[in-house]
């Protein structure tokens, strides 16, 4: 009974310290029209929204939804 | 150091010595017969035990001191009288028998003192008094409550509003120790929940004087859940399920008192999809989950009482209704679609709550110092998934040492220091600053003397406030950062002298109580520095670092007729407030966005009042027909209505108590009618709100020996009324309120 619990406690806390992916589609807006530019991963994701996409040398910024 | 810390225990330990055992007895004062498992004790120190069958009960360890004792007997009149424990080892109780039973008598915690014993207007109502009727959250079930409401964003956020003002205007407490969340903010909610909750204490206008500076409209007081009586321990498991957003909320509960130490232990978590509008459409993105967890430690030893309490908060809320389009239509924030996953935009709610209580009893005093911190932190996700649009910290830390002085029998003294220490910054990364990074410091004190005489109690009292503020400067940052926000550095300092003061005459029939008090509240940071868009207000908002403190005078009267079968309470008040900040539409535009700027009316009055019935019919005695309702206007000198104003309700209740004694026992079956009447009185580009009725229907049963089990079930807005609410933020978009939502909550007693 002892060790079951300690199992559960352990996959509990593996559960917990385990992140998912986080992925998004995203966009940018040019001339009132949205442009999707497809899905982002993770640090992926962080650096297109830090960074903006770039489209012959024009930095747009980027929005990204998880609806 | 080390000297002072040795003084502090030595006057600590040197009252250890003085411990009083009591013995008492609970006799019926007409006949003199035994009135056994009376429930006896002393509300102030959270200490309570029950008579055994030959009506007699003991405690050890009391305090030497004057403390006031509670005596509950089913069909006996609630006994609470002051007794004075230095001397007294036998007591004899005598209860009058009556032969109707009114509701539960509530100690306040503010005064010590029974409702109608009060100078100020201060209601109480009990966790399960609250959520009788399901209500899905705190704040929705405020509005029991007469004379305060709640706006709302969705399901998630609400904010208390007390005759009509709300925001900073309103203080909230956690059991004695201030909560600032950024609660300027109109999405911006409370940060209270009611798990481990015993119940709420409003406090009506004006409350400066032992509540510190702000409380312009009262005050709301959460109190915990009393500690279990020594010897004894119990733990429950509860779930609940609402069908209008598929929600559910489970919690967990444990309680202990092994000699000198008590504890108490809740945690709970909730989870709710997308509400469901009376058409069967869904509004988008107002789910919401969060978790609680909270815990008192108490220890108490003769004359000297601990109380250690923290609280956890964290929660994630979508926000229903956010838009970045120009012209957004009703039709963009709904669905035919529920969902429950996370979505943009979102708050992410995350506080601390610590509050460490110390009290030291003397024989005709005793000494409060509350020492406390509260850490508030909020980010705001916008447009972006990994990059906050705002994100928010405040750190406040409070200090509270109250001296309570029995002078003679009949005049009482309550004198104390009281401050806090408050700082706001903006974490990063983030998108933008919505208030600058700000220090402010307040400082108080204050003396209230009450005396008494017949039927008489007269009190009053004295407070001065000083807050300093220190805006820092935001000009070393990117200016993407600072476009919503003023961001030179700025230095004020506010005062106020404040006062109170009143009576009550209370006769066996008829309570009257008159009382004219004062408050103070110097502008928020948002209103000094504010100079940009604000999303989740569809507006730009121009900020004044010229606005002065505002002054309120609030002159409250009170008539209580208490007869055998009817009690009827009339309370009109007027709050008089000079230098009333407002937000005022311009008629220009940044962008499509209107833009207002704060500013400020010479004075403004608020009037209004709450009327309360409750009948118990002389041939039903189990019947209770509670009816209450309330209403305030408020205007500028020039009669222009200020905005945001409730709309005046009328709530009913007919609560039926059964309490039959078989293995399923139905305890009560309760009917509710809100009634919102029309709100005409409306401020500049404010809209009218119609009126409307919701209905609820509630039912409570145990089922299993010592009511192992209790079921509630019911059903919220039983007509699936479509309706919006005047303080609802969804209403400028065109939506509605949720519409019926049936509830069944299932709790057990595991010890």
């Amino acid at each position: 009974m002892k060790s079951k619990l300690i199992f559960s406690g352990l996959l509990a806390l593996g559960m917990a310290f385990t992140s998912c992916e986080k992925c998004s589609e995203c966009h940018y807006d040019r001339n009132d029209e949205k442009i999707e530019i497809g899905e982002y991963c993770d640090e992926g994701l962080e650096d297109i929204e830090a960074s903006g996409f770039v489209v012959n040398d024009v930095i747009y910024e980027v929005h990204c939804h998880d609806h | 150091m080390k000297a002072k810390i040795s003084i502090f225990l030595y006057i600590i330990l040197s009252f250890q010595v003085l411990g009083q055992d009591l013995n008492g007895k609970v006799i019926d004062a007409e006949t003199k017969a035994i009135i056994p498992f009376a429930k006896v004790g002393f509300p102030s120190i959270n200490i309570f035990t029950t008579a055994d069958m030959n009506g007699e009960f003991s405690f050890d360890q009391l305090p030497e001191t004057h403390l006031n004792i509670k005596v509950t007997a089913f069909d006996f009149k609630v006994l609470i009288k002051d007794i004075d424990l230095t001397g007294n080892e036998q007591l004899t109780i005598e209860l009058i028998r009556l032969h109707t039973v009114f509701e539960e008598v509530q100690v306040t915690a503010s005064e010590g003192r029974i409702q109608r014993e009060n100078i100020t207007s201060i209601a109480i109502m009990t966790k399960d008094e609250l959520f009788q009727t399901g209500a899905t959250t705190l704040g929705e079930s405020l509005v029991l409550i007469p004379g305060v409401q709640a706006s709302s964003v969705g399901m998630g956020i609400s904010k208390p509003i007390i005759r009509g003002l709300s925001g900073m205007r309103v203080v909230t407490y956690n059991n004695g120790l201030r909560i600032e969340n950024q609660q300027w903010g109109s999405d911006h909610g409370m940060a209270a929940s009611e798990l481990g909750l015993g119940k709420v204490e409003v406090v009506k206008g004006p409350s400066s004087l032992l509540y510190g500076a702000d409380a312009l409209g009262g005050v709301i007081h959460f109190i915990d859940e009393q500690y279990i009586q020594e010897g004894k321990s119990d733990a429950y498991v509860s779930t609940k399920f609402e069908s209008n957003s598929m929600g559910t909320t489970n919690e967990i509960g444990f309680r202990t008192h092994k000699g000198k130490w008590r504890a108490n232990v809740h945690a709970n978590y909730m989870n709710h999809a997308d509400f469901e509008l009376p058409d069967g459409q869904y509004i988008k993105n107002s789910r919401f989950w969060g978790t609680n967890f909270k815990t008192s430690l108490g220890y108490r030893n003769k004359n000297y009482q601990l109380n250690i309490r923290y609280q956890l908060t964290y929660n994630r809320l979508g926000i229903p209704g956010h838009s970045h389009n120009e012209n957004p239509q009703a039709i963009d924030f709904l669905s035919s679609d529920r969902k429950r996953e996370g979505a943009l935009p979102a708050q992410f709610n995350f506080n601390n709550f610590l509050l460490i209580e110390n009290t030291i009893f003397f024989n005709r005093s005793n000494l409060l110092i509350e020492l406390g911190n509260t850490n508030s932190d909020l980010q705001e996700y916008d447009e972006k998934v990994t990059l906050p649009f705002t994100h928010l910290n405040v750190n406040n830390s409070t200090y509270n040492i109250r001296y309570t002085y029995k002078v003679t029998e009949k005049i009482g003294l309550k004198t104390g220091i009281q401050g806090m220490a408050t700082i706001n910054r903006n974490r990063f990364p983030s998108s933008s600053l919505l208030i600058p990074d700000a220090n402010s410091f307040d400082n108080g004190a204050y003396a209230l003397m009450d005396y008494e005489v017949g039927k008489w109690r007269f009190q009053g009292g004295l407070r001065y406030d000083i807050r300093y503020l220190s805006v820092l400067s935001s000009q070393n940052l990117d200016s993407s950062l600072i476009s919503n926000i003023n961001p030179e550095a700025v230095n004020r300092s506010f005062q106020g002298i404040n006062y109170s003061a009143g009576f009550v005459r209370n006769s066996e029939l008829t309570s009257i109580r008159f009382n004219a008090s004062s408050g103070y509240r110097a502008p928020h940071l948002s209103e000094l520095r504010a100079d940009g868009f604000h999303h989740g207000s569809l507006r730009y908002e121009k900020g004044d670092e010229n606005l002065d403190s505002e002054h309120a005078i609030q002159l409250d009267l009170a008539l209580e007729l208490h007869f055998d079968h009817l009690e009827i309470v009339i309370n009109p008040y007027y709050n008089r407030i000079s230098n009333f900040i407002y937000l005022n539409q311009t008629d220009e535009f940044a962008g499509s966005f209107p833009i207002f700027e704060y500013g400020q009316a010479e004075v403004a009055h608020l009037y209004g009042g709450e009327i309360g019935i409750h009948y118990h019919p002389h041939l039903i005695h189990r019947l209770h027909i509670n009816t209450n309702f309330s209403a305030t206007i408020a205007e500028t000198q020039d009669r222009q209505p200020v905005n945001l104003i409730p709309q005046p309700n009328l709530n009913t209740s007919i609560r039926f108590d059964i309490e039959n004694k078989n293995l399923i026992s139905i305890k009560y079956i309760i009917l509710e009618h809100m009634y919102f009447l029309p709100q005409n009185r409306v401020g500049p580009n404010e809209n009218f709100s119609v009126d409307y009725h919701l209905i609820n229907l509630a039912t409570h049963i145990s089922i299993g020996k010592a009511d192992k089990l209790d079921v509630s079930a019911g059903v919220r807005n039983l007509l699936n009324t479509n309706y919006q609410g005047h303080l609802s933020s969804l209403r400028n978009l065109g939506l509605s309120q949720p519409g019926i939502n049936a509830f069944i909550s299932v709790k057990y007693k595991i010890k």
